[in-house]
């Protein structure tokens, strides 16, 4: 029996190790041996994952003192009206179905409405406001679950955008730039300061189903862009295996599964004690983790041993795929250590019919958001968790029919969590809701608000590519100061 | 050894100039990266950003402000500013976070005190082939490459096993693994003729398209908001054909940035101009078409300047580049060379061409969802075509041959003819016969349906119609309407199912001027139409008739109020609930113009006339006419209408490409800003970037003159960054690092003699890129083995200087194109409509307009080789994902290569490998077979071992679980017999470890 037999025995052993070291391979590989990342121009060298604890260009180093560890982002894709959510206008009530003063549209980018600009009607709110919780702020009735947690949350009324359709308004929100090809927020922070999970991705995209969600959305709202391709976001299934390819081929037991990834991880040591390869170690490292990945993937999406309660509190039936069902998922990489988690909801283009179709895809966002705010915090994971909820843009306070067009000029998000006051409302828009007139805030200052509770300032988290030093707020962003606690 | 005093300087690139001692320095070298970096961002070539009007970029002005004032460091502001304790004065100011090493404060002074002498950059300076006066037997690559080796002390390692060598040689050329046996052919024929054969295989042309589908952004689908599917498959063919041919690079460039434009423009040029239509558009609703024309021609921009020239002109979008010297103008006169590309902006409605396409149509060009198209059928549909064409010719033949019974026939008809047209008694006119040109679509409750799938009364096809309620089709002729006569019946035919009758059918009429209030109807008054009134606007004619036969349902003209000389525009079927089949519908009618209508044209006159006068040729034109009528010749008949029919609908299912056509140029401004809304700027006219070497003009302004620069000897970018990228792939990194970038924020070149020596070579030779590329690989260099040492990682860890060859992992594509070619699999076409391998269930579940779903090939596509995935943009093969396969939504010039526990799952688990693993072990003798033709060699004793006792211990596992074996082997399109399932699964599994390992994904 030869020593390599023998000492291949011993190693059998090592997928019942525990695992903490892998981050660290994954970032001695990043970086080389210069400690650089930048040292091979133009590529990465060496070896990385999706997952892995640590990992971020940063190592430890935080810029500025540390409020979040994770980031939850709620989007509302379609554009959710800011009118009918969190931006209540009487004044836009009382001109239902008058002409829009054209002092307001003169001039401005319509989409849709473009072409019937010399007849824009005002279209007052379809639901009726109130002042909740101890703080008072202003929220729709048709979010009555969300009313109850409005002293958790900081809503921003003064959000602007540069994009008015769809998929470059996307691409904007997710990456600060409209030209494809540029890492999505979720992927910076994951380049920057790395994950916290051991066996998921740092990078976790959900979307959900049901309720009319007609807009598309492309992968590209969460790609590593020109970062190393393991901070790309992975997105989770609703059907069929969440991960591709995590589910073993017919006929393949775990047991058998795990002797073959042990043999081919035997196999490259045996290569390795042939030629000098300092890079097998790694790729160890990222077998074992796929198979891990196999457990802990299935093991998160099985929320069987969640109580009746939890699911009654999010309102949902564990493996619909709802929204409400994502959100206690977010909960749950949230409890793995999963940096960025991000959740698609795509019903709420109203360009007509918005009355009915507003209340219902609000009915089927409104408990599951309230829940995991609600639900995080009992954990007490909410102090150490941003929420960011929200779409791409807000809709015209001008009729479309029966609904509304597409807005850049105004709309509205909140952020919850750590860092972060409750019961506030930030920034204003007109009296018709058209224009965010006090404390605009753009989306690069969104994201430097967002890195600088995860500890980072927004100027110091670059990378070099075609030789310019690229930043997630590219040469913008502000603090949102006055919602910072 | 070579003298060149250049060469000295080579000594630095990756090491301090601390470690290099006092020898002189470069501006481009040493300075211009410090400044680049740290200064012109504020004191460069953008005026729109400069502060304090200074700039450092240029040599007279930084000396007039006494920036620099050369050998005199202590009179020189920019020295101040540099070790000044105030935070108020220090540059780069602290906030940019761009502070100045000591390192490079120590440089600065040093060459301000030495006289600041600049340099141009050195990407924009001519190409000269150095001399190179080397050791006998070196090849000036190698000598370029020692001498550089031999100053660090270090020398090329030995070369690589032969097996190695060959492995690396089939991934670099052909992108396939070596077959058995090729080993010992390697050894007869000896490297430089094997080459010659590698070169000489059409998958050389498959390997070479990769990088250039990057570069092009070549993909299937649009890319932006439903990422609709777009046939593009014929460019990429192109590509491969051009490198196959050994096209030179010129031409290549030239035809594909104008290859319409050239005299007598082939097919295939005009489909190497597609590329300008390879980029995204959208057809969103509610864009606006100049923001997407803006969109596009930016777009155009970074493509055509980063692919070919390795430049950021992109960056002066917006503003003048910070680091290079270009322009904003120089972005939009590069831009206006793009702007006579018919298009439009939002493929939408609201989009439009920026002129009339009617002359363009009559020209013949097609048009179709995206605009102008091309019809380049694939070669399998060519050979469909040329066989239906044949086809319809000899059926035309057989039709019309000589039938001496004929005669006689055709004197009977035309007498039939004439009896007509003296009686006067009335004959049905059809208005609308159904002849399904909508057949089997369904849409909105109707179908058309043939004999054999229900009722049809006259003709090929009826109209079905099914509902539980209203249910109504509106019927349209030809466009002309329907003239009615005294004493007319309208009529139409229906069968209702005695299963499920309507309760009511309607007959609608409409007026040209007085619309639909013209109703006939029979059963019950249901249909909301009229119901309750009474009167031609709702003429009750009876009950229900009978079902189970066709009826034939009639109505007077005047009972619906229709009056001699009303024309009847449209007819509409209309019934509530059940199934109904509605055919041919029509007039009953004694009208002469009908009567004559009737009649074919060729035997109106003749009849005019009693048989004796008719002439020889009126009698041709009878005989011409009965064959189209005559009973006797109706099984000819059927078959060129059948034939007649393939074909059309071939030619309708061609391939095409979007096609670049050349019309009006549009108006291109300057966008201040890059903002499409600003019209403010001034008007440009075509031109390339105002400091590179200018072509003299022939063509004013158009995208060959463009071409034409692109490749003139002077340009010099274009072949610096071909032979670069060329490199990279060959050695893993370029000889300037940045492959996209070769401008003042790129890498000074580790050999900048070298780069110029194949730039210089690969023009001379015409550019010819096949004597490139065998160039490379017969060098001493590219031979070494790739194995490293830890003394050689810690001196030179991303091998830039050379001391052995690099082990790279294979490119998504080829890790597929290995396990499909190794275990027997490969379908080795090439070319065709792109190809779907097994993919994820749902996967694009969030696409729309239209929705879809991924349809995986089950016949032999299933098994092409990965560059003819389908390539979805926005949500591309899982896969090809996984290994860094770029989504093509912009152009990329290098990938990266990861590892990451995605490409592991990949490997274990898509059934792509899976099956792959199972072909392998079925096409192999043992697992030492299965070992060599997956790596080219034997397994050592050890592995063997290791494989074996996985075998060993699966046949176990698999005895004692009945069903793992075949579940296992279920996997795949391709069943395989065997006798012993468990045998055969065991060895899939070591089949799968092969195919997994390191060395297996990997080119040493």
């Amino acid at each position: 029996m030869s020593p390599e037999f023998l000492d291949r025995l011993k190693r059998r052993t090592f997928l019942e190790n525990s695992m903490t070291g892998i981050g660290a391979v994954a970032l001695a590989s990043i970086l080389g041996k210069s400690g650089s990342l930048h040292a091979a121009p133009g590529k990465t060298p060496g070896i990385g994952g999706p997952a892995g604890k640590g990992g971020g260009v940063l190592g430890e180093t935080r810029h500025v003192p540390v409020k979040v560890k994770r980031v939850i982002h709620l989007c509302m894709a379609g554009g959710q009206s800011h009118l009918e959510s969190f931006d209540y206008k009487p004044k836009l009530a009382e001109l239902d179905g008058q002409p829009m003063p054209s002092s307001f549209t003169e001039g401005q980018q319509l989409a849709q409405l473009q072409k019937s600009a010399n007849k824009l009607k005002c279209m007052g709110p379809q639901f009726g406001f109130s002042k909740c919780g101890k703080s008072g702020q202003e929220i729709s009735d048709v979010f009555p679950h969300i009313q109850k947690v409005a002293d958790e949350i900081a809503i921003i009324r003064s959000m602007q955008t540069e994009q008015i359709n769809h998929d470059p308004a996307h691409t904007f929100m997710n990456t600060g730039s409209i030209i494809p090809g540029r890492p999505s927020m979720g992927a910076w922070v994951n380049y920057g300061i790395g994950s916290d999970s051991e066996d998921l991705p740092g990078f976790v995209v959900l979307t959900s189903v049901g309720g009319g969600q007609g807009q598309p959305i492309s992968s590209r709202q969460w790609s590593n862009g020109f970062l190393p391709s393991q901070y790309q976001g992975v997105q989770f299934q609703s059907k069929g295996d969440a991960v591709h390819y995590v589910k073993n081929p017919p006929g393949i037991s775990r047991d058998a599964q795990k002797e073959l990834v042990e043999t081919v991880s035997q196999m490259d040591r045996l290569l390795g004690k042939r030629r000098y390869e300092p890079e097998i170690e790694g790729r160890i490292a990222q077998y074992e983790m796929a198979f891990k990945m196999q457990a802990s993937v299935p093991g998160l999406m099985d929320v069987a041993a969640e109580t009746p309660e939890t699911l009654e509190r999010y309102g949902c039936t564990p493996g619909d795929g709802s929204y409400a069902a994502n959100c206690l998922l977010a909960r749950r990489l949230a409890e793995r250590g999963v940096r960025f988690i991000q959740l698609y909801h795509r019903g709420w283009d109203h360009h007509g019919g918005i009355k009915n179709a507003f209340q219902k895809t609000a009915n089927l966002v409104d408990q599951g958001t309230a829940a995991l705010i609600m639900d995080l915090k009992e954990r007490g994971m909410l102090e150490d968790t941003l929420i960011i909820f929200g779409g791409e843009f807000g809709r015209t306070p001008m009729a479309q029919g029966s609904g509304r067009d597409h807005h850049i000029n105004a709309f509205s998000m909140f952020l919850c969590g750590g860092g972060v006051q409750g019961g506030v409302t930030h920034g204003a828009t007109d009296e018709l809701g058209y224009t965010a007139v006090e404390d605009p805030v753009h989306v690069h200052d969104l994201h430097a608000t967002m890195l600088h509770l995860l500890g980072i300032d927004h100027l110091r988290l670059t990378y070099r590519f075609q030789g310019r030093d690229f930043r997630l707020t590219d040469v913008f962003g502000h603090l949102i100061k006055p919602v910072l606690s | 050894m070579i003298r060149s005093t250049f060469l000295l300087l080579l000594l630095c690139a990756i090491f301090p100039a601390s470690l290099r001692g006092e020898e002189t320095l470069s501006f481009n070298r040493d300075i211009r990266p410090i400044l680049s970096d740290k200064c012109f961002a504020c004191h460069g070539p953008d005026k729109n950003t400069r502060e304090a009007d200074l700039r450092l970029d240029v040599r007279e002005e930084a000396v007039a402000m006494e920036a620099i004032v050369p050998g005199d460091l202590k009179a020189s502001e920019v020295y101040w500013r540099m070790v000044t304790d105030d935070d108020s004065e220090i540059m780069p100011p602290p906030e940019t976070h761009k502070a100045l090493t000591e390192e490079e404060k120590r440089i600065l002074s040093r060459w301000i005190e030495e006289g600041a002498k600049y340099e141009a950059h050195w990407a924009y300076l001519p190409i000269r082939r150095p001399e190179v006066k080397g050791e006998s037997g070196l090849h000036p690559i190698d000598v370029l490459v020692l001498d550089r080796l031999e100053a660090e002390g270090l020398n090329f390692s030995a070369k690589a096993e032969e097996a190695t060598l060959l492995r690396r040689l089939h991934f670099d050329i052909t992108g396939l693994p070596p077959q058995p046996g090729d080993l010992d052919k390697f050894r007869q024929v000896g490297i430089s003729r094997y080459v010659d054969t590698l070169l000489d295989s059409s998958h050389f042309g498959e390997r070479m398209a990769i990088e250039w589908l990057d570069a092009v952004r070549y993909a299937d689908t649009v890319g932006y908001h439903g990422d609709q599917n777009v046939e593009v498959s014929a460019y990429r063919d192109w590509v491969i054909k051009a490198y196959n041919e050994n096209k030179s690079f010129d031409q290549f460039t030239i035809e594909q940035i104008a290859g319409d434009l050239l005299p007598d423009a082939t097919l295939d040029q005009k489909v190497a101009a597609s590329y300008h239509r390879l980029g995204q558009t959208s057809q969103e609703g509610g864009i606006q078409d100049a923001e997407y024309l803006a969109k596009y021609q930016a777009e155009r921009v970074r493509t055509t300047s980063t692919a070919w020239m390795g430049s950021t002109l992109a960056c002066a979008e917006c503003h003048d580049h910070k680091f290079d010297p270009y322009t904003a103008r120089d972005f939009y006169e590069f831009a206006a060379y793009f702007a006579d590309i018919l298009e439009k902006g939002a493929w939408t409605g609201d989009g439009s061409y920026q002129e009339d396409i009617k002359p363009y149509q009559q020209a013949g060009i097609a048009f179709g969802k995206r605009g102008p198209q091309l019809a380049v059928p694939t070669i399998e549909e060519k050979e469909r075509i040329a066989k239906l064409e044949t086809e319809v010719v000899a059926a035309k033949e057989e039709l019309q041959a000589p039938r001496s019974e004929l005669s006689g026939a055709a004197m009977q008809w035309a007498e039939g003819w004439r009896g007509k047209t003296i009686s006067d008694g009335p004959f049905d006119y059809v208005y609308l016969a159904e002849k399904g040109e909508r057949n089997g679509v369904d849409t909105n409750g109707w179908k058309f349906v043939t004999a054999k799938e229900g009722k049809v009364h006259e003709g090929s096809v009826a109209r079905l119609q099914k509902s539980d309620g209203l249910l109504q089709h509106i019927g349209k002729s030809s466009g002309k309407p329907l003239l009615i006569s005294e004493g007319d019946q309208l009529f139409s035919y229906v069968w209702l199912d005695p299963k499920n009758p309507p309760k009511q059918v309607m007959l609608q009429f409409h007026h040209s001027k007085g619309g639909w209030s013209h109703r006939a109807w029979w059963g019950e008054d249901v249909i909301p139409y009229g119901q309750g009134s009474d009167g031609p606007s709702h003429h009750r004619v009876a009950d229900l008739p009978e079902t189970g036969k066709w009826i034939r349902l009639e109505v007077p003209v005047e009972a619906v109020g229709l009056v001699p000389g009303d024309e009847v525009t449209q007819l509409a079927f209309t019934q509530h609930g059940g199934t109904v089949y509605w055919d041919t519908a029509g007039i009953h009618t004694s009208s002469q113009k009908y009567r004559e209508e009737l009649m074919p044209a060729g035997i109106r006159d003749l009849i005019t006339k009693p048989a004796d006068q008719w002439s020889e040729k009126e009698k041709a034109t009878l005989l011409a006419e009965y064959r189209k009528v005559a009973p006797e010749l109706e099984p000819q008949r059927t078959r060129l209408r059948n034939l007649e029919g393939q074909l059309a609908e071939a030619k309708k299912a061609e391939r095409t490409i979007p096609a670049t056509v050349s019309a009006k140029a549009r108006e291109i401004r300057i966008l201040p800003r890059g903002n499409w809304t600003d019209r403010s700027g001034e008007v440009v006219q075509s031109g390339t970037p105002h400091f590179l070497p200018q072509l003299k003009k022939e063509k004013a302004g158009s995208r060959l003159e463009l071409a034409q620069w692109l490749v003139s000897p002077e340009n010099p970018l274009t072949a610096r960054t071909y032979v670069n990228r060329l490199w990279a792939r060959f050695f893993g990194t370029g000889i300037s690092g940045v492959v996209d970038d070769l401008g003042s924020q790129g890498e000074w070149p580790t050999h900048p003699e070298l780069l110029d020596w194949l730039a210089a070579d690969f023009i001379e030779s015409g550019w010819d890129i096949k004597k490139l590329v065998k160039t490379i690989v017969l060098t001493k260099t590219y031979a070494q083995s790739s194995e490293s040492s830890p003394e050689l990682d810690e001196k030179d860890p991303y091998n830039r200087l050379l001391a052995r060859q690099s082990g790279l992992r294979l490119p998504a594509e080829l890790v597929r194109d290995n396990a499909l070619a190794v275990s027997g699999l490969l379908n080795p076409k090439i070319g065709g409509r792109s190809a779907r391998p097994y993919q994820p269930a749902g996967y694009y579940q969030h696409l729309n307009f239209p929705r879809r779903t991924y349809q995986a090939d089950q016949d032999e596509n299933q098994y092409r080789r990965g560059l003819y995935t389908h390539w979805q943009r926005t949500f591309l093969h899982p896969a090809m994902k996984a290994f860094d396969a770029p989504s093509r939504e912009e152009c990329t010039m290098e990938r990266d290569a990861s590892s990451t526990p995605l490409q592991a799952l990949v490997l274990l688990n898509d059934p792509s490998f899976v099956e792959s693993a199972k072909a392998l072990a079925a096409n192999s003798e043992d697992v030492t077979d299965l070992f060599r033709k997956a790596l080219t060699r034997l397994p050592t004793p050890d592995e063997l071992v290791v494989l074996e006792e996985l075998a060993e211990s699966e046949r176990k596992r698999l005895r004692d679980d009945s069903e793992a074996a075949n579940g296992l082997l279920s996997v795949g399109l391709k069943k395989i017999e065997t006798e012993d399932e468990i045998e055969l699964a065991a060895r899939t599994a070591v089949a799968r470890v092969v195919l997994n390992l390191k060395e297996t994904i990997t080119r040493y």
